[in-house]
């Protein structure tokens, strides 16, 4: 292999020359492939010996069984291969480069001190062979902003060749610290880009002995401080630990005093590795001893308006009253389950633990025991009929969705989405069984109604495990009725237009659903911000301890909902 | 970079002795001062930390140290951060400025058919030429009106009962919207105050396809509300409740409003008036103290009361009010709610009765039946009563320059900047309160006033203290407080 090579994976043949320039052809036969001029690589778990191939070779490579098409190999001049994307994964990142700034004393990927500048061509190759449909895509390092100018020709190529991707950026924000750089940032006009970046404590000091350098505080702030001033988005994140416990409520406060533009706050459960366990002694608390903290530090952020969630929490150590914050992040394929946890009644909901907690975790996981579901109740029949929320508010949410296309999430029957479609609006019907949906639209069609059927599109889609498919902005309406989860809000906020209505009913209380449904006052206090409520109805139900609600309510996206004007917070 | 080495906390200590930052500062409880900045923050830390802290003593890395720097009382270091976050609240809690006149409100007549003893202007007269806002004068008004830069304003009609002159009403309504389709469409809020004697089918289906709002007077249940607001018929308390009802069916809840006034004999009944909202469906309350302008000089003898009396009966009402919140009811006192958002919260309160600069012409004109102009709804009462000293112009004959850029507002803002307003200047809860240089002029002669002896300044310092005092009693009356900022009911 003489150079490096970047390259997409294909298992099949292709025909012509030009298309073949960016494929690895992944060939798992014992026999040769034919006419194998033009490809990038010609990549197989043989031995390959004695094949004749026209392309660069690279033969009795290891464990490459599960690659797919359009996923992304890097294989470097001595033959070692590295997959750089898989297509199928919701977690693909880009490690632009090992070198770091700071030297936080429980980074998880610790910096080193090289030179690797020159991999920026690699990641730009490889944004331009990632599929354009890819949901997510996180730029993380290192350091990523210390690339400079690269970086932000990194972000230009994500926009050009990845316009419908949401660009995710971990960084530590100091370079913004330079208000040049956060104009020149923005100026790309990335229409879908958050930078999450780390505030580990309310005073210069505190925070500067976390990240281990002088003046990292300062440089941070000031570098958010740019960003607003800028528009661009950003998410604050506290992983916590012995450090950054302490003071957690007032840095909660701090966050949402001083940087009340920020998008969303993240209240992380630390990761055991890395520099973690050089300073274990510093770091360790149990998380079933900073519950209080933790809260406190919620509760302040939520009650002054501002989006948190929890993540890399296990449910049976946080306090009942934070499992709506909770966020199942740890990724499917890195999260473990422990022999505590068999027989756990919130199981599925958990995202369980980090392969690394195997060695430390908290002393005090153990199954959650939930009440069982009452004999013979079944789940909620779906009534026939719209939701008269639907049908009293239908004229003004297709007058504010501009001709854009409705969703009608978790559709059922769909009867929700043929009224608005009887009221000329568009809609796209998306439900895990589309099956019943299909049924009406074949009755419409074949009756007098052929205009309404045709106005339907329908998507099998389970909104609960899958992707959201969906961009920013991009519908003009979204009514979900009686399959709601409250983590589906930041989904309908990201795809909704301004102006456009969302209008959602959650299942009545049966059996233990109230483990899915919000809890008083927190539905209104995700919507606050970013929207205007127009309808808002709350009831009781499940165990009075429960504090769940079913929830009826009709919300207008606001028209600038991070309402951040002139470089002033307002 | 290039480091290799974990380095401890002491490295990270500041290097410099700390310096104070400007606040204001109060006595608070026996053993403790209330610290609040420019910005809004405060902070309470016992009498012996206050010492410390103000003889450079407190030791750094203290938890009081901590939180004094994180809120920007101290600094001690050359970092910039703090000062730019400083100035960023600043500007972002003087955002109510920006956009300069938002609240306009029209009096469309003086006539009404109600008698009140508290009322500021009204008469009972069918002399609609005399009492009445004619078409000539409505469309000059509006062209001031649109003169305003701000993008989002309020319209709102006043009296007088404005439903007497229901056809002026619509007039505006219409010409207002057929004016707004230039390029920088504004946004524009209509609110009815009325009474609602009047309400009928065709009005409120009207309210309904204009999306008008509506504010509407209720003082308590029928013993009060009725003496106090006289009409022929006595019924004023049923028109009232029904009505309310009938506008609520139609408007929604959101769009129907009401406000109370107290009289001396309301005193005595804070529960009732609470219980009163409470059963006509309302989530809310403002308590309002008379104002002493209009009748309500005249008739203070027998409606007016001394402050103190009316700070007890706030006090006595708020308590009533947590304590149907502490069992589950969800039901907010709305000039408590203001106060706490300025406590609370780092972002902007428009309220033109209580801000510095007072939001005379600068937040609020008024626009009298006669297209005489007024600074704030209080100026036009004091006019009435003889006294044109805050006639800003006429719509006839004065220019929109002439009206909000002349002599007159520019000191009227000038002298309301409680910075710099003697007894206000050095006073803890300066920057939750306002200035009413109105308010002064009409109750103490001159547009500074007098603050030991103000009535404005002993409801508001009483107020505040006791808000301040209540958040940090406990836990409880604090998650209520927090809720009202929400406008939702936590449970945690």
């Amino acid at each position: 292999m003489p150079s490096t090579v970047v390259a997409r994976i294909s298992t099949r043949a292709l025909p012509d020359d030009e298309a073949r320039r960016d494929v690895a052809l992944l060939w798992k036969e014992d026999r040769p492939p034919h006419d194998t001029g033009g490809y990038a690589a010609v990549i197989t778990p043989r031995q390959a010996t004695g094949w004749s191939v026209d392309s660069p070779l690279l033969s009795s490579v290891p464990g490459i069984d599960y690659l797919q098409d359009g996923d992304v190999i890097r294989a470097d001049p001595n033959g070692y291969v590295r997959t750089v994307y898989r297509r199928n994964s919701p977690n693909n990142f880009i490690l632009t480069t090992d070198r770091c700034n700071s030297y936080c004393l429980m980074c998880s990927q610790p910096p080193r001190q090289i030179d690797d500048s020159a991999r920026i061509k690699e990641h730009l190759r490889l944004i331009s062979l990632i599929d354009p449909e890819t949901n997510e895509l996180v730029i993380t390092g290192g350091e990523p902003t210390l690339l400079k100018d690269d970086f932000i020709r990194l972000i230009e190529r994500c926009k050009e060749r990845l316009p419908h991707t949401a660009i995710h950026v971990l960084t530590n924000g100091r370079m913004f610290y330079y208000r040049r750089f956060a104009e020149r940032l923005a100026a790309v006009g990335h229409p879908d880009l958050m930078l999450g970046i780390p505030v580990y404590s309310d005073v210069d000091s505190e925070h500067d002995y976390v990240v281990q350098a002088k003046g990292a505080f300062e440089e941070t702030i000031l570098g958010l401080h740019n960003l607003a001033r800028y528009n661009v988005p950003v998410e604050i994140r506290v992983v916590l630990h012995a450090a950054t416990c302490r003071r957690l409520p007032k840095t909660a406060e701090f966050i949402a005093r001083n940087l009340p533009f920020a998008a969303q706050v993240v209240l992380m459960g630390m990761e055991m590795v890395g520099f973690v366990h050089k300073n274990l002694s510093e770091l360790w608390i149990d998380p079933h001893d900073y519950q209080a903290e933790l809260r406190e530090a919620t509760w302040t952020l939520a009650r002054l308006g501002m989006r948190v969630w929890i993540y890399n929490h296990q449910l049976c150590v946080l306090d009942r009253e934070l499992w709506p914050f909770s966020k199942k992040s740890i990724s499917d394929w890195k999260n473990i389950y422990l022999e505590e946890c068999n027989g756990c009644g919130v199981r599925n909901e958990c995202g369980g633990f980090f392969e690394s907690a195997a060695k430390k975790h908290s002393a005090h996981i153990s199954a959650v025991v939930q009440p069982q579901r009452e004999q013979g109740e079944a789940e909620s029949a779906e009534p026939a009929g719209a939701s008269p929320l639907v049908s009293s508010s239908a004229a003004k949410m297709i007058a504010a969705a501009g001709g854009a296309p409705f969703l009608d999430v978790g559709c059922g029957r769909g009867a929700d989405a043929i009224l608005l479609a009887e009221h000329g609006a568009a809609v796209l019907c998306l439900d895990k069984d589309i099956s019943k949906v299909q049924a009406q639209q074949q009755l419409l069609a074949e009756s007098s109604r052929r205009d309404v059927a045709e106005r339907l599109t329908l998507k099998q889609l389970d909104v609960l495990r899958e992707p959201w498919p969906f961009g920013p902005r991009t519908v003009g309406g979204i009514i979900n009725i009686r399959c709601f989860l409250p983590s589906l809000m930041r989904f309908f906020e990201h795809s909704l237009l301004p102006g456009g209505y969302l209008c959602v009913e959650t299942a009545q209380g049966h059996g233990r659903n109230y483990l899915d449904l919000p809890k008083a006052g927190q539905m209104r206090a995700m919507l606050e911000a970013g929207f205007d409520l127009e309808a808002y109805e709350e009831r009781a139900v499940g165990p009075a301890q429960s504090d769940a609600v079913a929830v009826r309510l009709l919300a207008r996206k606001k028209i600038s909902y991070r309402a951040v004007l002139d470089g002033e917070l307002r | 970079m290039g480091q290799t080495q974990f380095q401890d906390r002491e490295r990270y200590q500041p290097a410099q002795s700390y310096r104070l930052l400007p606040f204001q500062f109060m006595q608070f409880g026996t053993d403790a001062r209330l610290l609040v900045n420019e910005v809004g923050e405060h902070a309470v830390i016992r009498e012996t930390d206050f010492s410390a802290f103000v003889r450079h003593e407190l030791r750094a890395g203290s938890d009081t140290y901590l939180d004094l720097k994180a809120k920007h009382f101290l600094f001690d270091s050359d970092a910039r951060a703090p000062f730019e976050l400083l100035a960023i609240k600043y500007r972002t809690r003087r955002a109510f400025l920006t956009g300069f006149t938002k609240l306009h409100i029209f009096v469309v007549t003086l006539r009404c058919e109600h008698s009140c003893p508290y009322c500021q202007v009204s008469r009972v007269s069918f002399d609609k030429a005399r009492f009445d806002m004619t078409a000539a004068t409505a469309s000059r008004t509006l062209d001031l009106v649109f003169r305003s830069p701000a993008p989002d304003i309020k319209i709102e009609f006043q009296g007088g009962e404005p439903l007497l002159n229901f056809e002026r009403v619509k007039h505006i309504i219409e010409e207002a919207e057929a004016r707004n389709t230039g390029a920088i469409k504004k946004s524009i809020e209509f609110v009815v105050c009325s009474n609602l004697a009047l309400l009928d089918h065709d009005i409120l289906e009207y309210f309904r396809v204009h999306n008008v709002f509506v504010s509407t007077s209720l003082d308590g249940p029928d013993f009060i509300h009725n003496a106090n607001r006289p009409r022929p018929g006595g019924n004023s308390h049923q028109l009232a409740t029904d009505n309310l009802r009938r506008a609520r069916e139609a408007l929604g809840e959101d769009h129907v409003s009401a406000l109370m006034t107290t009289t001396r004999a309301s005193l005595a009944y804070p529960h009732e008036i609470i219980d009163e909202y409470l059963k006509n469906g309302f989530r809310s309350i403002f308590l309002r103290p008379l104002s002493p302008y209009g009748f309500a000089v005249k008739t203070a003898r027998t409606t007016g009361y001394p402050i103190e009396d009316f700070v007890e009966f706030y006090k006595r009402a708020l308590a009533y009010v947590l304590a149907l919140n502490r069992a589950g009811t969800f039901f907010m006192e709305l000039y408590a709610r203001l106060i706490l958002m300025r406590i609370l919260s780092p972002f902007p309160t428009g309220y033109v009765d209580l801000q510095s600069p007072a939001g005379a012409g600068i937040g609020v004109a008024v626009y009298n039946y006669d297209g005489d102009v007024y600074a704030t709804d209080e100026s036009r009462m004091l006019a009435e009563m003889g006294d044109k000293q805050f006639k800003l112009g006429n719509v006839h004959s004065h220019s929109y320059e002439a009206i909000f850029g002349g002599e007159l507002l520019r000191s009227i803002v000038a002298s309301s900047c409680v910075e710099a307003m003697p007894g206000c200047a050095d006073c803890a809860f300066q920057t939750y309160c306002g200035g009413d240089p109105v308010h002064n002029y009409a109750t103490q002669g001159d547009l500074v006033g007098h603050r030991p002896t103000s009535d404005f300044h002993k409801k508001n310092f009483a107020i505040i203290k006791h808000l301040l005092e209540l958040y940090h009693s406990d836990g409880a009356t604090r998650d209520i407080f927090h809720s009202w900022l929400q406008n939702a009911h936590y449970s945690s």
